[in-house]
C-alpha cells in the first residue's frame, strides 16, 4: 500500500524537526566544552602559574554565580532562600580548602553576606536560626576589619545590598 | 545505500528512507550550528562584559574599600590586585578594573598618610589603563589629585553615598 507523500514529508518534517532540537542542545555543550578546552590550553601554555589561575577562576566564577542569582531574584523570595542557603554551603565547603590562600578572604567576605541574607530571610520563620547566621556573620566580620560588626550594621548592609538589585530589577525603576 | 542505512526497516520505501535520512542529517546539522554558534557567542558576550570570577573580586575589593577600616581594606585591595594580576595570564580580568583598585589603593593610602606608596599606586593606575581621551596623548585626568577626585565621584554616583 503506497502512503500519500503529505504523510512522508509530515514524518520527516518532525524527524528534522527533533533532530534539531537535539543537535541544538549537543551542540551547546560542545561550545562550552570547546570554551573550556581552550581556557585550559591557554593556562597549560602559561605554565604553573595559568593552571593556578585557572583553579582560581573556576572557584571565583562559583561564588561570582551564586551571588549574582540571589541577587537577581528579588521577586521569587522562597528561591533566593534556597539559593543563599546553597551559597552558605558552597562558601563552607570551598572555606575548607581554600586554606591561607588569597581567595581565603574573598570566600570569608561572601560567606559574612550571605549568613545576613540567610539571617534575613530566615527573620519569619526560625528566630534561632537567623540568630546563629548573624552570630556566624559577626565572627567573620570581625576577621574582615569592618568598622561596624553589630548586627544591626550587618542587616542594614545586607539590606542595602539586596534593596539596590530588586531597585534596579523592578520595572518602575528609573535607571 | 538507503538498505545499508536503514538496514532494520525493510518495510521503507527508498524514497522513504532518503527522505528521512536527509531530514536526520539536515536537521542534526542545523541544530548543531546554530546550538554552537549561539551559546558561543553568549559566553563572548558574557566574557567581554563582566565574567563572574572577576566581578567576585571586584565586589570584594568595593565593599572592603566601603566597610572595612583603611589598613584592613588596603590589604583587601592589594589581594584583589593580586587575584587580578594573576587572572589575566588567561585574559580574564579587565585592565580597567586593576586601574581602578589602584585608585581606590592610593585614597586609602593618602587616609594612612603613606604618601610614597599613593603615588607609587596611581603610577600604577595610570600603567594598567591610560586614562586617555581619543587623540594619543590625551590625558583625561592630568594630576593625580583629579584622578583620585575622578574615582571618588563615581563611587558616590554609584553607592548614593559621601566619597570616602
Amino acid at each position: 500500500m503506497r502512503k500519500p507523500i503529505g504523510v512522508y514529508l509530515s514524518v520527516a518534517l518532525v524527524i528534522f524537526g527533533l533532530t534539531t532540537w537535539g543537535g541544538h542542545k549537543v551542540g551547546a555543550k560542545a561550545a562550552v566544552y570547546w570554551n573550556q578546552h581552550l581556557l585550559h590550553n591557554k593556562a597549560v601554555l602559561a605554565g604553573r602559574d595559568g593552571l593556578y589561575a585557572e583553579g582560581e577562576l573556576h572557584n571565583l566564577e562559583e561564588i561570582g554565580m551564586t551571588s549574582l542569582f540571589i541577587r537577581i531574584l528579588g521577586e521569587q523570595p522562597e528561591l533566593r532562600r534556597t539559593s543563599v542557603l546553597q551559597q552558605v554551603k558552597l562558601l563552607q565547603s570551598m572555606r575548607r580548602v581554600a586554606g591561607d590562600s588569597d581567595l581565603e578572604e574573598i570566600i570569608d567576605q561572601n560567606l559574612t553576606f550571605a549568613y545576613a541574607f540567610a539571617a534575613i530571610g530566615e527573620d519569619h520563620e526560625n528566630k534561632i536560626q537567623a540568630a546563629a547566621d548573624i552570630t556566624s556573620a559577626e565572627k567573620l566580620c570581625g576577621h574582615l576589619g569592618w568598622k561596624d560588626c553589630s548586627e544591626s550594621a550587618l542587616r542594614a548592609v545586607a539590606e542595602d545590598e539586596l534593596s539596590r538589585w530588586d531597585k534596579k530589577s523592578s520595572p518602575n525603576s528609573p535607571h | 545505500m538507503g538498505q545499508k542505512i536503514f538496514p532494520k526497516f525493510p518495510a521503507l520505501s527508498k524514497a522513504a528512507k532518503w527522505t528521512y535520512g536527509t531530514a536526520v542529517l539536515a536537521g542534526a546539522c542545523t541544530g548543531l550550528y546554530f546550538g554552537f554558534m549561539m551559546q558561543w557567542n553568549a559566553l563572548k558576550l558574557f566574557e567581554d562584559g563582566a565574567s563572574a570570577g572577576p566581578t567576585a573580586v571586584v565586589d570584594f575589593a568595593y565593599r572592603q574599600y566601603w566597610y572595612a577600616d583603611a589598613a584592613h581594606a588596603r590589604a583587601s585591595l592589594q589581594t584583589s590586585e593580586r587575584v587580578l594580576q594573576r587572572l589575566r595570564v588567561l585574559d580574564a580580568s579587565k585592565d580597567r578594573d586593576l586601574s581602578l583598585l589602584y585608585v581606590r589603593s592610593a585614597i586609602l593610602d593618602d587616609e594612612l598618610s603613606d604618601t610614597l606608596q599613593s603615588k607609587a599606586d596611581l603610577d600604577a593606575a595610570r600603567k594598567s589603563y591610560p586614562h586617555r581621551g581619543p587623540n594619543p596623548g590625551d590625558a583625561i585626568f592630568h594630576t593625580d589629585e583629579e584622578l583620585k577626585a575622578a574615582v571618588k565621584k563615581l563611587d558616590a554616583a554609584l553607592t548614593d553615598r559621601s566619597p570616602r
